[in-house]
């Protein structure tokens, strides 16, 4: 499991996960997630292309940081799921809480940019 | 396709963790759909993750036993612990519907497996708990 720092100046951060996000997974990048992601005052958007899995530990990651940013109104962006993860995110009850967009175009308008 | 896999796993994450690439491999092996493969081993580690987290109260280290039975296009997944008499299918289902600020964390693994297989029971017998899910 990887975290790649796109951008994490300017004024919003982007960010890729790759690999399993499986109990190993989750170990392994959950602090640096939660620092790089919530670390600032602004929206992130989370590449999740290269994402192969995910289970409810990884979306507890996920939840914990949007949570986080939510209460500086800041938000987090899910990008390009493959389509099992998207099923997954979706039965969860994800896309009411943060967008999930397939468009990069698209991750930047839900942040504003 | 039919195939069987039946191997026990310590009550760690470590081991559970580890144990979950036998599943990987079987999935492999046996030409699972994409879709069905990431059902497996998502149902797989949220049941684990909750009987390592919930079952045991003492810290002594204890054993579960998993086993898969792939039928056709059927999957059938059980898992044998001495922990506690707990049926995880009683759990009520996180409100989907709350605002981020509000949303529940936990909940979510029982829901997803819920909501991934065809049908789940739960028995208890001779001091064990026999979690049964279909996929």
């Amino acid at each position: 499991m990887e975290l790649k720092i796109i951008q994490n100046d300017g004024t919003y951060t982007h960010v890729a996960l790759s690999g399993r996000l499986d109990i190993d997974g989750v170990k392994a990048v959950e602090l640096e997630f939660a620092s790089v992601v919530a670390g600032k005052n602004q929206s992130a958007i989370v590449d999740i292309t290269e994402v192969s899995f995910i289970a409810s530990l990884g979306m507890r990651m996920l939840l914990s940081t949007a949570k986080n940013l939510r209460t500086r109104s800041c938000k987090v962006v899910l990008y390009n799921p493959q389509p099992v993860v998207q099923e997954a995110l979706e039965t969860a009850g994800f896309s009411s809480v943060m967008p999930i967009v397939n468009d990069f175009a698209k991750a930047l308008e839900e942040i504003g940019k | 396709m039919s195939g069987r896999l039946d191997f026990t796993t310590a009550n760690t994450f470590d081991s559970v963790a580890e144990a979950a690439r036998r599943l990987e491999t079987f999935a492999e092996e046996s030409s699972l759909p994409p879709r069905k493969a990431y059902q497996l081993e998502l149902i797989y580690e949220e049941l684990m993750t909750n009987v390592v987290k919930y079952s045991y109260q003492d810290a002594l280290p204890h054993q579960i036993q998993v086993i898969l039975d792939h039928h056709d296009d059927e999957l059938a997944f059980t898992i044998i612990h001495d922990g506690s008499d707990f049926n995880p299918w009683t759990q009520e289902d996180p409100d989907l519907t709350t605002p981020l600020e509000d949303r529940q964390e936990g909940g979510i693994g029982i829901l997803l497996c819920r909501k991934f297989s065809r049908s789940t029971a739960y028995e208890r017998k001779d001091g064990k708990s026999i979690i049964t899910v279909v996929i």
